[in-house]
């Protein structure tokens, strides 16, 4: 079946094209937040961006600031309202300045409480900003865009043994068809492909990216058994083994189907962006999927095609997640048509559909998100926080 | 018959896609029926031969794990007759 190449989406000053037109207020570090929420209360139009860390985990300033740069300057958002605190690691004004910089020129607004008056001028001030940025927002259009500048984040959550048979294998047909194209896919998930190394090292362009791609699943493999021990072969959470699934390998071995067939072109850190890269490449980042799917926005993904088995109703508060349910029982466990989940990738065992199929109608309900429709998630209001992956304490 | 289904032809387990009872036969394809040995929910796994203590456990034609004790074919093959301790690096 022919699809369409094109779809119409939001065209940004950095090239870049957003199937999204979002004006965000985001904490530069969690002790914002109270101040981003009544920000938000106060403008309709302007999405709370709630940062669970931020600051006191030295380990972790390099990756929190890409991380929150990389999430303002994802063309699914037209402009920001930056909220700091003051005494916090980084000074919000000048990672607004960073973001401009690397957007091109997108609308920011940073204010600092300790220096603007206290969080009650602050908010004045940024409810002002926003009311500015919302109108200007409304009136940016659709314009035709073609389909190599999207870049699909691939994640699966609460998975079950049909997920490797059914919903994982799908995304993988629209995730070849996006690299096919011209885009860009973006495979992550890394203790979740344990097992699956030497496959992905044959997939990949060249040695160099095989090595680096298998010594990044043996680095977490090393982490993980200094967590676990003996029970390493067991990463799997209690609804994963409910769900039919014995080991991490055997998870893995479903979870690579996410990356289709296509040949792995490189590997990036997280929420490293994935600038002029195309084709399917890498993501370094954790298995839990509110962290994993911060860095992978923050890398560039407009939007996420997620399986689930068991059915986890994980959004994301700026960008559509389109729900895969991997069987049909679970499909009508969680509201069946219009309830949690966007397709019924069971359907290929229940009612004959054939893999084919599944993934052409996949195809054409990513086309018609890229365009505006909402996903479940969206339509749901099941956007969620802004977690990042921290692999440090706090002090 | 239940159905069941058998992912590459060097499979030797199996997943059921309806749950099974102790009993009943499952039908996995170009005539390899198996007759389940314990009540199965689906979509977990039973053993489509017999599989001795220590051998690999197959599936998608991949190495997913090995027995921790002998299958007998039928059997549901889960966390306490599979691991894949060893295989880690």
């Amino acid at each position: 079946m022919a699809h369409a190449t094109t779809f119409m989406g939001y065209h940004r000053p950095d090239g870049r094209v957003g199937i999204r037109n979002y004006v965000i207020a985001v904490g530069n570090c969690s002790c914002a937040n109270g101040i981003v929420n009544q920000i938000a209360a106060r403008v309709p139009g302007v999405i709370p961006m709630i940062h669970t860390d931020g600051c006191s985990t030295p380990g972790e300033f390099d990756r929190w600031r890409e991380t929150l740069v990389g999430v303002c300057c994802n063309p699914n958002i037209y402009a920001a309202i930056l909220v700091g605190v003051g005494c916090e690691t980084d000074d919000a004004k000048e990672i607004g300045k960073r973001i401009e910089a690397e957007s091109g020129g997108k609308p920011v607004f940073a204010a600092i409480v300790q220096e603007d008056g206290g969080g009650l001028k602050v908010i004045e001030k940024c409810v002002k900003a926003a009311e500015q940025f919302v109108a200007d927002a409304e009136k940016v259009e659709r314009k035709e865009a073609p389909v190599s500048s999207l870049v699909l984040a691939t994640e699966c959550g609460g998975s079950d043994a049909f997920s490797g048979i059914t919903a994982n294998p799908a995304i993988g047909y629209v995730s070849d068809w996006i690299v096919s194209n011209g885009g860009t896919s973006i495979l992550s998930e890394i203790p979740e492909l344990i097992g699956t190394e030497e496959i992905l090292a044959k997939r990949s362009i060249t040695p160099e990216v095989g090595e680096r791609v298998k010594s990044l699943i043996y680095e977490w493999e090393e982490r993980t058994r200094t967590l676990l021990g003996a029970n390493t072969s067991r990463t799997l959470a209690r609804g994963n083994m409910v769900g039919g699934l014995t080991t991490i390998q055997e998870k893995a071995l479903g979870c690579v189907h996410k990356g289709g067939t296509s040949t792995v072109m490189d590997v990036i850190d997280y929420a490293e962006r994935v600038g002029q890269r195309k084709g399917l490449i890498i993501m370094d980042g954790p298995g839990y999927d509110t962290d994993n799917v911060t860095g992978i926005f923050a890398s560039g993904a407009q939007l996420f095609m997620f399986s689930t088995g068991r059915g986890n109703p994980l959004g994301y508060p700026v960008a559509p997640v389109i729900k895969i349910c991997s069987n049909s029982k679970t499909y009508y466990a969680v509201g069946g048509d219009e309830g949690d989940m966007d397709i019924n990738a069971g359907a290929i065992v229940t009612d004959g559909m054939t893999p084919e199929e599944l993934g052409e109608k996949c195809i054409e309900y990513l086309l018609d998100v890229c365009n505006g429709k909402q996903t479940r998630p969206e339509a749901n209001g099941y956007g969620g926080a802004m977690c990042v992956w921290s692999t440090t304490s706090p002090f | 018959m239940k159905k069941g289904i058998r992912l590459n032809s060097k499979d030797n387990v199996g997943v059921v896609v309806q749950d099974v009872n102790a009993g009943e036969e499952v039908d996995f394809g170009n005539g390899l029926v198996v007759t389940a040995l314990d009540s199965i929910a689906l979509p977990h796994k039973l053993a489509l031969v017999d599989i001795e203590a220590g051998s690999y456990i197959i599936k998608y034609g991949e190495i997913m794990g090995y027995a921790t004790q002998d299958i007998p074919v039928g059997r549901h093959v889960h966390d306490h007759n599979c691991d894949s301790e060893k295989l880690m690096k």
